[in-house]
């Protein structure tokens, strides 16, 4: 199922069901009642609201900082992996193909079996030694070439890419904790359960402030969900910048 | 018309429709309950019995595995088993009857590489698939061949390196005199020169020759640092008892085998071995609870006598590779095996084993085990993590090194060096094939 359609489906039923309950409390509260202690309603949603408010803005700042964060680090691997492909052209040839052929076999393994590894919080063990070898292919050069001034250079581009892997497999355990999804739950039926407290003439006018409310509160819960785990789900952070240096790859002898 | 007879007619028109219906949805069934059948071709007889044999035994104890636990897509594998008889030519013929009478979905077979280069049109041409268990020299991508054992960056190279980072500069090079020393050697030389080592002589023997003496008084005389042993088959009794006549013990020039493993230090004998050091992808010895269970049911079949290695492991996780492919295909048709098996893995004795989608060889881990006394191999050192196999390695084009295939192919005329050719003591160097005299 699309997001959008998902989105659609999410924020229409709470609204739906928000306006059920705005309707089931008009039977069975009068309008006196609630008028008689709007007062202290007001001060209480006042500061309920914005409690919520906050921890809702902190929950999106959050996830959204997370997955821009995945995402940035996913463009500094590939940028890695192209920097030390790019420079093992200035090494010896048997040093070159052995580089390449490491470097082509790493971006394959992270975008054909590690991304959909990832949804699981799993990584590909695969990608890793295809990692080892790249390293091993620096390591065990002779002296005389690690007198290459692109050595140093690959190494720290080396360090780079490692520290990338490592961050970006790490992001995939970045979860909102199942103690910050009851709090955004509860906290948004509360909001909607307040709204209900106060007696308005139209019911009309009560209808759309609770259908408001609810939708606007009920997306921001989605918001949150979808980009919850940069890796996971439809909006997932895409391969798309290992697709392109593979592609920029594709002349090596086969 | 009459009205019965309408009916009649429209019914069978109707049957017919029915029928064919239902064998246009047959064609696109595998037919459940039907056995599948595989073949399995090694040497039951001749010089290469001795090696294949126990192969054999491993994959039909993977196979009775399977067919214990309800078999593939529910069906049975059924086994048609033919003896390569040790000689290419049997091998050849042996693969097409598989083929052409029997219909397999699979052949589980070949030793040699001479084997496998024979076998490589013939799988190729029929579209079938050969599972090959054995390490072996690369410079090979068969789309219809799936490579088990280490290509040589996944047991030669990591060797080479540690014995130069542990043993010393100088290496000396002696083997068997056919496709896989002559090449593995061609890639040890490469290496060596990479990394700034000496390869101080090369010599080789025929296929079964056991006079060593010659080659053993070059080595005195060289004095390497480690001999880099691509000896095949019973040959090694001769070289590890001509050393140790003269006086080479592990401790002063320890040996370092690539086709010597358990059976063959069961033969040649621990007290002859012992110290010295072997490189595979797996030992007996692996401390791991997957293996030990692997030994355990293995000696319980076979015998508390008989021991693994190497290809009687790939031998063994080869058949549940296939199998995995087949189950992901849903069908047992070679192609469509071939389109999965690329992403098949397997938890073997060893550890997980992966299939390379682009070069169907295996990600394994390299190994390097010292023989103990007890004819065990001690594990000295273990790769990182399972490598990458890389069938070309990088010190030339793959059309260079096509061209030493190349060359040995036409001064052979086929994949095995000429009967004529072989025979007699001594061993051949490297550069002008002249005979190693005793004493020279």
């Amino acid at each position: 199922m699309s997001t959008w359609l998902l989105a659609a489906l999410v924020v229409v039923g709470s609204v739906l069901g928000a306006l059920a309950g705005m309707y089931v409390k008009r039977r069975l509260v009068s309008d006196e009642t609630l008028r008689a202690h709007h007062d202290v309603a007001r001060a209480i949603y006042a500061l309920v609201g914005t409690i919520y408010a906050v921890i809702l803005a902190f929950a999106v700042a959050i996830v959204w900082q997370s997955y821009t964060a995945a995402e940035a680090t996913v463009s500094r691997e590939a940028n890695a992996l192209s920097d030390v492909e790019r420079m093992s052209r200035g090494f010896p040839v048997e040093i070159r193909r052995q580089v390449q052929e490491a470097a082509r076999t790493y971006g394959r393994l992270v975008v054909n079996k590690e991304w959909d590894a990832m949804s699981r919080g799993e990584s590909s063990p695969q990608a890793d030694a295809a990692l080892i070898e790249m390293w091993h292919a620096y390591t065990d050069m002779s002296p005389s070439d690690k007198q290459n001034p692109l050595y140093s250079q690959s190494i720290q581009r080396l360090n780079e890419l490692s520290d990338g892997r490592r961050l970006r497999l790490l992001a995939t355990h970045d979860r909102v904790p199942l103690v910050m999804w009851i709090l955004l739950c509860c906290g948004g039926v509360i909001m909607v359960v307040f709204a209900y407290l106060f007696a308005m003439k139209s019911v009309g006018l009560q209808s759309l402030m609770v259908a408001l409310v609810s939708g606007m509160i009920a997306f921001t819960v989605f918001l949150i969900f979808v980009l919850d785990g940069p890796f996971i789900g439809n909006m997932k952070v895409k391969p798309d910048s290992f697709e392109f240096v593979l592609r920029n790859m594709e002349n090596l002898e086969r | 018309m009459t009205r019965r007879r309408s009916v009649a007619l429209l019914g069978a028109a109707l049957a017919a429709i029915g029928v064919a219906i239902a064998s246009l949805a047959a064609d696109g069934e595998e037919p459940r309950g039907e056995a599948i059948t595989v073949g399995i071709l090694h040497s039951k007889t001749g010089a290469l019995a001795i090696s294949e044999l126990p192969v054999i035994d491993a994959t039909r104890m993977a196979i009775d595995e399977i067919n214990e636990r309800g078999g593939v897509l529910g069906r049975m594998i059924e086994v048609v088993e033919l003896d390569g008889r040790s000689n290419q030519r049997v091998f050849a013929h042996e693969a097409r009857r598989l083929i052409e009478e029997h219909g397999v979905s699979a052949i589980f077979g070949c030793w040699t590489s001479a084997c496998r280069k024979t076998l490589k049109p013939i799988v190729e041409k029929h579209r079938n698939v050969l599972i090959y268990p054995v390490q072996y020299e690369g410079m090979e991508q068969s789309p219809n061949i799936v490579y088990l054992g280490a290509a040589p960056n996944q047991q030669i190279i990591p060797a080479v390196k540690w014995f130069f980072d542990n043993r010393g500069r100088r290496f000396f090079l002696v083997g068997s005199d056919y496709i896989f020393p002559r090449v593995a050697n061609a890639v040890i030389r490469d290496y060596v020169a990479y990394l700034g080592g000496r390869i101080v002589g090369e010599q080789y023997v025929p296929i079964g020759d056991q006079n060593f003496d010659c080659v053993v008084e070059k080595i005195v005389r060289a004095k390497p640092a480690v001999i880099l042993n691509t000896v095949n088959g019973n040959s090694n009794l001769g070289l590890f008892d001509a050393l140790r006549r003269a006086g080479i013990s592990p401790e002063k020039i320890p040996t370092v085998s690539f086709s010597v493993g358990e059976e063959e230090v069961r033969q040649i004998g621990p007290e002859k071995t012992a110290g010295d050091y072997a490189v595979w992808n797996y030992f007996q010895s692996i401390a791991t609870k997957a293996n030990g269970a692997f030994v355990t049911r293995f000696k319980k079949r076979y015998g508390e006598s008989r021991v693994t290695g190497d290809a009687i492991a790939a031998g063994y996780f080869g058949v549940y590779l296939w199998a995995k492919a087949v189950e992901a295909a849903a069908t047992d048709k070679p192609q469509a095996v071939l389109a999965t098996i690329g992403t098949q893995s397997f938890n073997a004795p060893e550890g997980t084993v992966y299939v390379d989608d682009e070069n169907l060889h295996t990600w394994r881990k390299t190994r390097i085990g010292r023989v103990a006394a007890n004819g065990q191999f001690e594990i000295m050192w273990e790769s990182e993590a399972i490598i990458h196999p890389v069938p070309y390695p990088p010190y030339r084009t793959r059309a260079e090194w096509r061209d030493l295939l190349a060359a040995l192919h036409k001064r052979w005329n086929g994949w095995e060096r000429p009967a004529e050719a072989k025979g007699g003591a001594g061993g051949r160097e490297r550069s002008n094939g002249a005979r190693c005299r005793p004493g020279s």
